[in-house]
């Protein structure tokens, strides 16, 4: 156990100096803030239009930013991510270094994985935060849009923690397609169908059982009832974790031609 | 006798339908410098991928230091050092930030990192991204990834690919201090013969996926001592030679009218000239060569002289 944990250790410290000079920490952090800025932007030049005097302007706020990140950020950034850290390994033909290793073979895939897992974490939190800031920074700047008199911090933070479990499977289906194949073009190309798929068919009644839907359904904001847990939620954690154990097992028998 | 640091038995390796190893008895000893050779697609990298658990072999079993590798991988690779065609670099890293990957990888220590490159002369440049480098510092680099861990084995697919013949004598330089000064084995593919033939203690030479030769360089110009040739001019190059393979002769036709064929001794050409002659062919001319140790290689690597290394003893060294 303890030669697992130091064999970790020792892989995901050299998987984060790989990306030294990549755009990969860059994207994560400046993709939910862009999402936000844009926001932000449009509630504070239009907010006074957006928003009946009186009421609690948090609601459309976090609405407008859960919604636009939940159906188009999320799996677009899992596919870029993914595919801009798996692709570096591609491309310097890294893989045969890699299981020429004195490591157990699984050690390669769960390096990669604990990564990527924390690439992604870090962008939620950014989101969370952002979507935190952005609203106390408008109570202050645009103190008649009333943010200032609410407080919705748990619900907000509730939320955050329901679109990342909700887009588990998507991570790591993302994760295991451009750890498989070595186009990155095919990953993003991948990912970007996906998401158009779950867009035009968003009106479908079984919609809810399609993969890229789960974070939209997972996000489905409502600052009163907000349930801890939706359908979707479970349908990504244990589909996240078959395809996780699949694409482990996969690794194992990797023969580096 | 000491017991080979890396042997296989009846190795083989099929991809698809395609066999592309045959039974391949390796054996490479402890403190050598072990020049694996053969064209291009005769099965060297796909040989070093398999010593290394790249790929799984078909039949066959693998042995490196005395240990089967299927069920000891981890403690045999952590003395062994590789570098598989191309070394893999991250480009947009510098030399220096690429060994320290690999060095958290290994867990060596940070110093570590400082004396490979001084090993091969990179320090000036290793704060530089690697997308700056030459060929050659490219390939200096590989070398040091390998040698990170301080390996005892160190195995190197094509070290020379690509280098210049100056870069070529530096990596020679380098390749033969590593085996005398620091005891490494070392086992190296290449393609040339001449790259190599001045740093190599044992040849082993592969083509088509079977090994054609396999000992001392000394044993390799013992053949190369032994393989001489006539060229014989003739008006019937068919008829000569049926003639002269019913005789059990090594023959090759070289051109419309001329026709290599493999003797011993230089006093042959008589007795070869008298069986043509008898025979009822027109024999313009008889030249006599003993044939280079690349032409050696050459004619053991090449499908047009088949029948030559036939009649060479020592060149089936598989038992």
């Amino acid at each position: 156990m303890n030669a697992a944990i130091t064999y970790l250790g020792r892989g995901v410290s050299a998987e984060a100096l790989k990306i030294k000079n990549t755009w990969a920490l860059w994207l994560s952090v400046l993709a939910p803030l862009s999402s936000i800025g844009m926001t932000f932007l449009v509630f504070f030049f239009k907010g006074h239009l957006m928003l009946k005097p009186g009421t609690d302007p948090w609601m459309m706020w976090a609405g407008n930013n859960f919604a636009a990140t939940a159906q188009l950020l999320v799996p677009l950034y899992l596919a870029l991510i993914t595919a801009l850290v798996n692709g570096t390994e591609h491309q310097s033909g890294g893989w045969k270094q890699l299981y020429a290793l004195p490591v157990p073979r699984w050690w390669v895939f769960l390096n990669k994985f604990l990564l990527q897992f924390g690439l992604m974490l870090l962008a939620y939190v950014v989101f969370w935060l952002g979507v935190l800031a952005g609203g106390y920074l408008l109570g202050l700047v645009r103190p008649g849009l009333g943010f200032q008199h609410f407080h919705h911090v748990q619900s907000i933070s509730l939320n955050a923690f329901r679109i990342l479990v909700g887009s588990l499977f998507i991570f790591t289906l993302q994760f295991c397609i451009s750890f498989r194949f070595k186009s990155i073009a095919l990953s993003i190309g991948l990912g970007i169908l996906f998401t158009l798929a779950f867009l035009i068919g968003s009106r479908w009644e079984h919609i809810g059982y399609y993969p890229y839907s789960w974070p939209y359904f997972s996000s489905a904001y409502n600052l009163k009832e907000a349930q801890v847990f939706v359908p979707q939620m479970g349908y990504s954690l244990a589909g996240s974790l078959v395809l996780f154990l699949l694409g482990l097992w996969d690794s194992c028998r990797k023969q580096i031609q | 006798m000491k017991a080979p640091l890396i042997s296989t038995h009846q190795l083989t390796y099929r991809y698809g339908s395609q066999e592309i190893l045959k039974s391949l008895n390796l054996e490479i000893p402890q403190g050598s410098i072990y020049g694996f050779l053969g064209p291009n697609g005769a099965g060297k990298t796909t040989t070093i991928r398999l010593l290394l658990g790249l790929l799984k072999p078909s039949n066959g079993n693998i042995r490196l230091f005395g240990q089967e590798l299927q069920a000891q991988r981890v403690p045999i690779l952590q003395r062994v050092g590789a570098l598989i065609e191309t070394p893999s670099l991250y480009r947009h890293l510098s030399g220096k930030d690429n060994l320290e990957v690999l060095g958290r990888m290994l867990g060596v220590e940070k110093e570590r990192v400082g004396e490979v490159l001084e090993i091969v002369q990179l320090q000036r440049d290793a704060h530089r991204p690697v997308k700056q480098y030459s060929l050659g510092m490219c390939q200096r680099l590989g070398i040091a990834l390998a040698l990170l861990s301080d390996p005892e084995l160190l195995m190197l697919d094509e070290p020379t690919n690509g280098l210049d013949p100056s870069g070529i004598r530096e990596m020679r330089e380098l390749l033969k201090e590593l085996n005398q000064v620091q005891g490494k084995t070392i086992f190296l593919s290449s393609h040339l013969l001449s790259e190599i033939e001045k740093m190599v203690t044992h040849v082993g030479i592969i083509h088509q996926g079977q090994l054609s030769f396999q000992g001392k360089v000394q044993e390799l110009q013992e053949v190369t001592m032994q393989a001489k040739t006539i060229e014989v001019e003739v008006d019937n190059v068919l008829l000569a030679k049926e003639i002269l393979l019913s005789n059990g002769h090594a023959v090759e036709r070289v051109s419309r009218c001329c026709l290599r064929v493999a003797v011993q001794e230089k006093e042959e050409a008589a007795l070869l000239n008298q069986s043509l002659v008898l025979g009822g062919v027109l024999v313009f001319g008889l030249s006599y060569a003993s044939q280079s140790l690349e032409e050696v290689f050459l004619s053991l690597t090449q499908n047009t002289l088949p029948a030559l290394t036939e009649t060479i003893p020592h060149l089936s060294l598989n038992a």
